[in-house]
């Protein structure tokens, strides 16, 4: 098995074009939703960190330090599969927060270096709420020629649906007042 | 052209016009000259070089650059930029005065950063594969030396008075000073993590490296070649820039900028101003620090001295402006581009 790597690496030196080719860049993803409640309304329901239970492919969440900056939080997903994420800014004031996931699990979303912002916004006078999702991150397989199941394609692709599907259940469920 | 399209533009016209009368009406009020700088913003996504004037904070012009470019180094006389482009592994040259990409260098491996001699050459190029800075002659549109870096040079800054060529080789955590003429190494300083930008203070006796990977700046002696101190910073830090005795430091996963006093390194404040910011350059004034955020798609006015946003104008995607992006125009100069 190593003998067959260091045969693969010895491979690609010798492709001059591959082996000097740049790294990848960074991509971004953003959506944003409106819903029928008020801003504290939707805030109440995304405001802790360790209760990310309103998206629906997670299946469990623990951060031990809370809305603390730097709290880690552990997330379980439903299909399978941890991740650790980092507060990285919090401001209730605001209503806003930051994460960062520096090593992210490519089978749950094929990028790698994500960080993404959730801003909760007053909308039509504060009788509803505009929610924005912002991320920035890397594709999922940081060399050369990348598969094309973790390119910069398929990083945005994954990002934007794993953003939508979390933006879409919020609305739904502060909607339905649960 | 459909009606509405020339009805919108005649509208952009005349609010142009209103604003450059006002513009003259505050010059003559005021009289401080205006600096006339202008800004050369590469947007990576769009694969684009704007050029805004800093007065107005208007993009007056954006021309197509292909390869991702991403660096950026302006000639002492604003009539030459020059554009790394790392997916096409080329140097775009551009002509300022007739905005128009004039030609390109083949340089292989992965250029980034870019810095450009104040004798208007060579080119000085980061070769993030090769582990090297290739000196590109403009003229000849060739690689015509190489000086040997550490692991993946990032950041590129030559001094004043052309004597001394700096790369933050980033992955080697450490500063590469050369000699510009000879290419001797005058020393290896070792810094923060993941050394990004690179920048000399206006009086060339320090230089700053942001510290991507330790959040931090490192200060360096432009002489003694020694760390002078190294300042806590937000997230990520990008570039660092020094004007009016105060250092701003570009925080892409804080979204702020940071500014600490140049002789103390003690923080003065930390600017809520951004969204993933990346190039930071001040206008040749002094006055004002311009800030690329490359999530907003926006180039952002600070004033130096009151730390207020004052102004912003929206550019392509992805702007990085990676380098000295800021120059007086020709014509403000004393170049000969207005003659045309």
């Amino acid at each position: 098995m190593l003998r067959k790597l260091a045969a693969f690496v010895v491979a690609l030196s010798m492709l001059p074009g591959l082996a000097a080719a740049h790294g990848p860049s960074r991509q971004k993803a953003s959506e944003t939703i409106t819903i029928d409640a008020a801003p504290e309304k939707v805030w109440a329901a995304i405001e802790n960190f360790g209760d990310m239970s309103w998206h629906p492919r997670v299946a469990m969440d623990d951060a031990p330090k809370g809305n603390e900056k730097g709290s880690i939080r552990t997330l379980g997903f439903t299909s399978g599969g941890m991740m650790e994420e980092e507060l990285s800014k919090y401001d209730a004031d605001k209503m806003t927060y930051s994460t960062f996931i520096g090593h992210v699990n490519t089978d749950i979303l094929p990028a790698t270096n994500y960080s993404s912002t959730i801003t909760v916004k007053p909308a039509e006078s504060g009788a509803k709420s505009e929610v924005t999702w912002r991320a920035a991150f890397y594709r999922g397989y940081p060399n050369n020629e990348p598969p094309a199941e973790l390119n910069d394609e398929a990083a945005v692709k994954g990002v934007s649906a794993f953003i939508t599907e979390g933006l879409e259940n919020l609305k739904k469920k502060v909607e339905a007042g649960s | 052209m459909s009606e509405r399209f020339s009805r919108r533009l005649g509208v952009a016209a005349q609010r142009r016009a209103a604003f450059g009368l006002a513009a003259l009406i505050w010059l003559a009020a005021s009289g401080s000259a205006a600096a006339g700088d202008v800004a050369y913003v590469t947007s990576q996504e769009a694969g684009t070089l704007s050029f805004v004037d800093l007065d107005t904070m208007a993009v007056e012009a954006t021309i197509a650059i292909p390869g991702k470019p991403a660096g950026i180094a302006v000639s002492k006389d604003g009539r030459r930029a020059y554009v790394s482009q790392p997916d096409s592994r080329q140097i775009a040259i551009v002509d300022t005065a007739s905005r128009k990409l004039i030609g390109e260098v083949e340089v292989g491996g992965g250029p980034l950063g870019i810095a450009v001699h104040p004798s208007g050459a060579p080119v000085y190029v980061a070769d993030w594969y090769s582990h090297s800075l290739l000196l590109v002659d403009p003229e000849k549109r060739a690689v015509v030396g190489r000086f040997e870096t550490g692991q993946s040079p990032s950041g590129v800054a030559v001094s004043a008075s052309g004597e001394v060529v700096v790369t933050a080789d980033r992955d080697s955590n450490q500063l590469s000073f050369f000699a510009a003429r000879t290419g001797e190494v005058i020393a290896r300083v070792p810094v923060g993590e993941r050394p990004f930008g690179v920048s000399f203070s206006p009086d060339g006796a320090r230089v700053y490296a942001a510290n991507v990977g330790s959040d931090s700046v490192s200060v360096v002696d432009a002489r003694g070649h020694f760390v002078i101190r190294t300042v806590p910073v937000g997230s990520h830090p990008y570039d660092a820039v020094e004007t009016m005795d105060k250092v701003f430091v570009t925080d892409q996963y804080g979204g702020t900028v940071t500014v600490f006093d140049a002789a103390s390194g003690e923080r003065i404040d930390q600017l809520d101003c951004c969204d993933y910011p990346e190039g930071v350059a001040a206008g040749s004034d002094g006055t004002h620090v311009y800030v690329a955020n490359w999530f907003a798609n926006t180039l952002v006015k600070l004033d130096a001295a009151s730390l207020e946003e004052v102004g912003s104008v929206d550019v392509p995607d992805g702007p990085r402006a990676f380098g000295a992006f800021v120059r007086a125009s020709p014509a403000a100069s004393g170049g000969e581009a207005g003659s045309r």
